[in-house]
């Protein structure tokens, strides 16, 4: 199992949530040294998005950006938040499953009429519900 | 260094312009310019080999029409020496020497020559040199040989341009000895990639001309190979002469053979034949260490790898010759030979070459559609002579480009290209599979940066044109002129621009795909200079397409690899001298430009932070007359910034913590402050506290440096955070609170204020409630106090050395306090001041000084807590403003949000900032209480009892007081139960009689003692005391109360103009307790029957043996019930009925005293005034007795009767009843019960009074009386009453009784009397008629 790097930028570029879903066997440390490198590269990325966005219809944009052995697939909602996911092995079906249930989890924490857009989604919930996603799908 | 790379840059010949000193830089850059001019020569002129002719292998003869491009250059450097047998086009093949004969003037020419032919030897790849001598004078004689004297007058440029042709003709010539040479060779070994060495990387930068060593750590064997046609160089160059070129191949070319056993004892064998070959060549010393120790490494398949490249050399030769042909300019022969070498290399899946060849074959046919479209004529010409073109496009992996298309298609040419460079991308990537030479980094990342270019060329002019390819070939992006706007430094691409491009054709996806394939090159393995470059063009590249945050994150690479050469030349540069400072940090503008770029992307510009004034202590413009603005501009800015935060915080922190860095090593002080501060001040949240606290110690340190170095002014804040977040004025202790008043009769405009609103409703819940806060006002010379919030956002303690309020208006003492803040807490301080003159004072915020910062004023703006307050009574925003702050941040997404955020700023849509303003008035006295006649403010009493209070006041303030009044309030009137509308009026009667109509104080002495608000003038002189006198009357019910004195000092003469007054309040709390001591209860009216009369004289003495009752005498007393019986008997002389009736009731004594209880009743009548009857009872505790009074009966008027039950509220809302309509006879009956009641009540009087405390008071019956309708029967006179009246011979004896003697007639006359207000009909059968009038009699004779 690969590592995956997952965020969700706000409109003003800022990260609403972001986690890293790695399998358990994997050290932590190693993550550590690469964090900021995916974050980096997450970031770039929106640039592309940006640019490819506008020219589908469809919420998933697959993938839309490599950066060395590394993808950039992206998922763009309705009101223009993005979703990264920062992935080393292509698998497009299920990279959408995995957008497509946390675009609904995501749904349910805009709901809540106590979370103000485009803020910090710090909901432990909606953290382990995308793990459960994550783990179902990737 | 070629910092442009192009696709076309394969097609030129490198030339290196040096200086010969003595010079000056800007002469030399002028002649650099000048010599530019001819970077195209044109084949047709270039001077024909004269030895030769035309048959030259290189003569320009044969193409005429190409064209040769140079590219001057003036810098040097080997780093890339090792692929120059690869490329050729990276060599340099001349070296052109600049002198300025201005400084030569009294020397000779030729020394000046002497020197330029030995720096020569640095040079070693050149393979013609020529030396330009600018600008002689007359008198320099043109004499040394080799020199070239260019003369500032006449055609110069032709001049330049024969001198450039002839310089190029040697050239060619020289490029058919290469060529030469190229062609005997056995074998050609791929280049080798650049790999990790660190040792020499600094010197490669910082001295150009010594190049650098290529190679270290490479396998030895294509090492050897390198080496092999690397050596004619260094020996053609080092001599500069022609002649020796010739021989000079021969011992070169024999060294391949050790090729073939690359064991390590040979190796020491070459190197000792090659060295006295080549002494001059200065990368020798170097080779022999690392040799030994890789050969051992690839060993093992040298063998294998040897052979193959020896079947692979043909192929590689033609792509040499392809190239030199390129440089030649013959383009025919150039794609000819391209072809050639790709149908060969592919045979060998000779990957890399393959791909180079690819590469230069498509730089070719780009020079030749340009030469078509440059040069009209030459058509039939390019279709006879390149035929080769036909023939190379069988060759060239997609081979769908018919030759027509090429000429015509304008679309094909571009997608020719990108097909072509998509498949030797591939070629390229394959290398590694085919070959134990793995893929040279710097070419496949140059390769992508190449395709990405020419793509970006295409894109940023529209789509494919002649134009483009003119700027391909020229190597530029854009055809008006050098700045573009696009990649200008504060812009972002607009959606505009975007659009604009769109009609290119090439998406911009595409491009950026091209650029991120140079990810896929290994980029470490480069030197830290080549990667620096490569990353330069990524930037620039991005930039220009739109993406700007890959552009940043590149630009964030490049810097933090430039940060080791940095700090290296810093530490060279500080153990040399410190003298070059200021050229340094001009050179250093160009890194914080790029810093202050990155930034911006990353929503770090200076528009979305708040650096506390860092940035004006950068551009040193804080002078003192726009500070104020500054500060204002400071807070609104805060306020504004929140909103406009922006990105993504940890990778700001990181590039903040580059920044600082680069800003330290470079070193600029005031840049470092800014950094920090914005990285301390807007990233608080994400950053350690550890951190915190080393970055704020940093600040005052980096001050501390700056100041000493001069870069940064001391007195700069660098708190930009608003640690004030709250200012309030505290309310006064009650005593001193003053109150405002209006002068125009308040009674009068409260009375008015409902009826002007129209609002039927007395009270209102819907009506918006008036801001019910008591505003604070202060008072001259008096000290105040505010409640300031102050917080500490950070994660360290801030100490305050100094906090005071910052006033303006009006002079204000304020006394300064000293506080520590928490870690990320808030403190609540109260600040004293004492204002020193009326008016209105403002209050703008705190004056703070840190400890160890400079001092500061925070601002605090009101309008923006009032907005907050009003939200926060109404619960939500009101419907303006909630749109307006949610929709403006998800209007645009993305770096669109930060360019629009920028502009909202400076529209100046922010309104203006708003403080706090409180009022000033002028002195006010004050009055204590000093002393009351209560112990422990209680009062204890019966009900119905009345004490007096005395207070006494004295003036202790400055000014007399010269108005009082009283206003009262006890806990029944104070909040009294709503009166329920549903209940009967009578009820309510009672409750708003019990709440308003009884009164616990009083003020004794006032006009009208009940009122519960006097207002007296009085004269108080400071100092003086003056006692007052309050009534309390126990009422039921009743626990406390209020006495309240309201007093000022009105009678000011500067004042009378004014709308208000003001006063002070004095509040007396009162404990009452009210006991209920005596109960009435059991009322009873009963009927009195007629007795004998008694005669006048006994009623007289009953009357007066009732009215001797003293109550002071004696201490039991029991009621006088006969005498009073007594009285009920009394007739008068008309023989009228009995008046009287009996009302009995209880009283009960529920208290552990006895009480004498005295009932008055006052009998008068209309017709007779009798004296009031008094009767006195001792009720003993616990005990009841009944008391029995005789009432006369009472009979009221009709009209009386039917007035409707008075209330007692003034503003009585009205409500229409919802309960069922009441018949208008029970109506009638209830009202006249409610007044025969009133009226009993107002009949019988009754006090109390207790013997043995002499205490006494009043005995309320009114709550126990319930009158029943038979009652209420006996008490009123009948409506209609018959007299009967006997005339004759009749004795009456007492009324209605007569006496006659028998047989005897007498006339009885009987008289109907009629009380009643209607008409009755009587029933006689003669007497029917109307009577009108009440006391008409009707006499019947019977």
């Amino acid at each position: 199992m690969s590592i995956y790097y997952f965020a969700i930028v706000g409109a003003t570029d800022n990260p609403i949530y972001e986690t890293d879903i790695i399998p358990s066997s994997r050290s932590s440390s190693l993550i550590d040294s690469s964090r900021h490198l995916n974050q980096f590269i997450v970031h770039a990325a929106l640039d592309v998005v940006e640019e490819v966005q506008w020219g589908t219809q469809a919420m998933y944009l697959k993938s839309v950006d490599r950066f060395n052995e590394q993808y950039v697939s992206a998922f763009v909602t309705a009101n223009n938040v993005k979703f990264m996911l920062l992935h080393d092995q292509k698998s497009e079906d299920s990279i959408k499953n995995f957008f497509n249930e946390v675009y609904e989890v995501y749904v349910k924490i805009l709901m809540n009429p106590f979370y103000e857009k485009n803020s910090a989604i710090t909901n432990p919930q909606f953290d382990n519900r995308v793990k459960l996603v994550a783990r179902r799908f990737l | 260094m070629d910092l442009a790379t192009n696709i076309t840059s394969s097609c030129r010949v490198r030339v290196l312009l040096v200086p010969v000193p003595p010079i000056k830089t800007s002469t030399f850059w002028k002649h650099v310019e000048l010599v530019k001019k001819f970077s195209v020569v044109r084949l047709g002129d270039v001077t024909p080999d004269l030895q030769k002719g035309a048959g030259a292998m290189f003569s320009s003869q044969v193409f005429q029409e190409g064209q040769m491009h140079f590219q001057f250059t003036t810098t040097y450097t080997r780093d890339h020496a090792h692929l120059e047998d690869f490329q050729p086009h990276r060599r340099i093949f001349g070296v052109i020497g600049v002198m300025d004969c201005q400084e030569w003037k009294d020397k000779d020419l030729s020394e000046g020559y002497k020197h330029f032919v030995d720096t020569l030897h640095k040079y070693p790849t050149a393979i013609a040199t020529r030396c330009f001598a600018f600008d002689p004078t007359e008198t320099q004689p043109d004499d040394t040989k080799g020199l070239i004297m260019i003369p500032n007058v006449g055609n110069m440029s032709f001049y330049m341009s024969t001198m450039i042709c002839d310089f190029a003709s040697e050239i060619l010539s020289q490029f058919s000895i290469l060529a030469n040479r190229i062609e005997n060779l056995p074998s050609l070994e791929s280049p080798l990639p650049r790999s990790y060495y660190i040792t020499q990387q600094f010197e490669a930068t910082n001295n150009n001309g010594v190049m650098p060593q290529p190679s270290v750590s490479t396998p030895g064997t294509p090492y050897n190979n390198h080496r092999q046609s690397q050596p004619p160089k260094p020996t053609q160059s080092s001599s500069s002469s022609l002649l020796k070129r010739a021989s000079t191949p021969v011992g070169n070319i024999k060294p391949p053979p050790l090729n073939h056993h690359p064991q390590t004892p040979p190796l020491p064998q070459q190197q000792s034949t090659f060295s006295p070959k080549l002494p001059r060549t200065p990368m020798s010393p170097p080779l022999p260490s690392p040799q030994p120790t890789m050969t051992r490494s690839t060993s093992t398949h040298g063998q294998g790898e040897s052979g193959k490249t020896k079947r692979r050399t043909p192929g590689r030769v033609k792509k040499l010759l392809a190239d030199l042909y390129l440089l030649a300019g013959r383009l025919p022969d150039a794609v000819n030979h391209y072809s050639q070498a790709i149908e060969l290399t592919k045979t060998t899946s000779d990957y890399l070459w393959l791909g180079s060849a690819l590469e230069g074959l498509t730089c070719a046919t780009l020079l030749l559609e340009y030469l078509h479209a440059d040069v009209g004529h030459i058509v039939s010409r390019t279709q006879s002579a390149p035929g080769d073109i036909p023939g190379e496009t069988p060759s060239s992996p997609t081979s769908e480009v018919p030759p027509s298309s090429l000429l015509g298609g304008p679309r094909s040419t571009l997608s020719e290209v990108m097909q072509r460079y998509a498949s030797l991308i591939q070629y390229y990537s394959k290398v590694s599979t085919t070959s134990t030479v793995p893929m040279p980094s710097l070419i496949y990342a140059e390769t992508a940066i190449k395709m990405s270019r020419f793509l970006l060329t295409v894109y940023a002019n529209g789509g494919w044109s002649d134009k483009v390819l003119n700027l391909l070939i020229q190597g530029r992006l854009n055809g008006e002129s050098s700045t573009d706007t696009v990649t200008g430094p504060q812009r972002f691409m607009s959606v505009d621009d975007i659009i604009k491009h769109k009609e290119s054709g090439i998406p911009r996806h595409d491009i950026a795909e091209w650029v991120t394939k140079v990810w896929t090159a290994r980029l470490d393995d480069l030197s830290l200079v080549d990667q620096i470059n490569i990353m330069t063009h990524m930037s620039s590249v991005l930039n220009a397409i739109g993406y700007h945050r890959k552009s940043a994150w590149l630009m964030y690479e490049s810097v933090n690899r430039m940060l080791p050469l940095l700090i290296q030349s810093r530490a060279t540069l500080a153990s040399s001298r410190d003298q070059t400072k200021k050229d340094h940090s001009k050179n250093d503008d160009g890194i914080l430009q790029v810093l202050k770029r990155i930034c911006e992307v990353y929503g770090l510009g200076e528009r979305n932070v708040h650096d506390g004034g860092a940035l004006g202590a950068l551009q040193g413009q804080d002078d003192g007359s726009n500070k104020q603005r500054d500060v204002e501009d400071g807070v609104r800015g805060a306020v504004a910034k929140e909103q406009l935060r922006f990105g993504w915080p940890k990778l700001q922190i990181d590039i903040l913590r580059q920044c600082i860095a680069i800003a330290e090593a470079l070193p600029d002080y005031g840049a470092v402050l800014y950094y920090t501060t914005v990285l301390l001040k807007n990233l608080y949240q994400y950053i350690s506290k550890d951190e915190q606290i080393r970055l704020a110690t940093s600040i005052q340190r980096i001050v501390a440096m700056g100041k000493r170095v001069g870069q940064v002014e001391s007195n700069v804040n660098y708190w930009g955070v608003n640690i004030v977040s709250n200012i309030e004025a505290l309310l006064p202790i009650p005593r001193k609170a003053v109150y405002q008043h209006p002068i125009a009769d308040s009674v009068a405009a409260a009375a008015t204020t409902p009826a002007a609103n129209g609002d039927p409703f007395i009270y209102n819940p819907f009506t918006q409630k008036r801001n019910e806060k008591p505003q604070v006002i202060l008072v001259k010379d008096e000290t105040c106090e505010f409640k300031v919030t102050l917080s500490n956002p950070f994660g360290f303690d801030l100490e305050l050395q100094n906090v005071a309020l910052s006033t303006t208006d009006v002079p204000f003492n304020a006394v300064p306090a000293t506080a520590t803040i928490p870690a990320n807490g808030t403190l609540n301080l109260r600040l004293t001041g004492t204002p020193e003159e009326t008016g209105t004072l403002t209050v703008r915020g705190c004056i703070i000084k840190i400890v160890g910062f400079a001092e500061q004023e925070f601002l605090i703006d009101y309008s923006q807590k009032m907005k907050e307050a009003t939200k926060d009574s109404r619960g939500r925003y009101t419907k303006e403003e909630q749109p307006k702050n949610e929709l403006i941040k998800l209007k645009r997404s993305g770096l669109n949000a930060l360019q629009t955020s920028r502009k909202r700023e400076t529209s100046d849509e922010l309104k203006p900032i708003q403080f706090y303003e409180l009022n000033v008035i002028d002195d006010q006295p004050l009055l204590k209480i000093k002393s009351t006649s209560l112990l422990h403010d209680a009062v204890m009493l019966y009900e119905g009892e009345m004490t007096h209070i005395s207070i006494e006041l004295e003036n202790i303030g400055n000014i007399p007081v010269d108005f009082t009044s009283l206003s009262f309030v006890d806990s029944t009137t104070a909040n009294p139960l709503p009166v329920n509308p549903e209940l009967p009026m009578e009820e309510q009667y009672e409750i708003e009689l019990y709440t308003k109509g009884m009164h616990v104080f009083s003020w004794e002495g006032s006009k009208d003692q009940m009122a519960q608000f006097v207002g007296k003038n009085i004269q108080l002189p400071p100092g003086g005391q003056w006692k007052i006198i309050v009534n309390v009357y126990g009422k039921r019910g009743c626990t406390g109360g209020t006495i309240q004195i309201d007093y000022g000092y009105l009678n000011r003469k500067e004042q009378s103009s004014s709308t208000s007054f003001y006063t002070r309040q004095l509040y007396l709390p009162v404990l009452v307790t009210v006991y209920q001591n005596l109960e009435p209860l059991n009322w009873d009216i009963l009927y009195l029957r007629h007795s004998a009369p008694v005669p006048k004289n006994e009623i007289d003495s009953a009357l007066q043996r009732i009215s001797a009752i003293d109550l002071n005498k004696g201490n039991a007393f029991d009621q006088p019930i006969e005498d009073l019986l007594l009285i009920t008997r009394h007739f008068d002389d008309e023989n009228n009925r009995n008046d009287y009736c009996l009302v009995t009731l209880d009283v009960r004594n529920t208290w552990t005293v006895p009480f004498d209880v005295e009932f008055v009743i006052d009998n008068s009548d209309l017709e007779n005034t009798d004296k009031k009857l008094t009767s006195v009872v001792t009720i003993q505790p616990g005990s009841t007795k009944r008391v029995t009074v005789p009432v006369k009966r009472l009979f009221l008027d009709v009209e009386e009767c039917l007035k409707p039950v008075p209330s007692l509220e003034p503003n009585k809302q009205f409500v229409v009843s919802q309960g069922p309509k009441i018949p208008p006879e029970q109506e009638r009956a209830r009202l006249q019960m409610f007044w025969y009641r009133e009226s009993l009540l107002k009949r019988i009087q009754a006090t109390w009074r207790c013997c043995s405390t002499g205490r006494h008071g009043i005995l309320n019956l009114r709550p126990s009386l319930r009158l029943t309708p038979m009652q209420l029967s006996i008490l009123k006179k009948e409506d209609i009453e018959f007299i009967v009246e006997m005339k004759g011979n009749v004795k009456k004896a007492t009324h209605r009784r007569f006496e006659c003697k028998c047989n005897d007639f007498v006339t009885m006359e009987v008289s109907i009397h009629n009380r009643h207000g209607s008409y009755y009909y009587a029933k006689r059968k003669y007497s029917l008629h109307h009577f009108k009038h009440c006391n008409s009699r009707i006499s019947i004779l019977t």
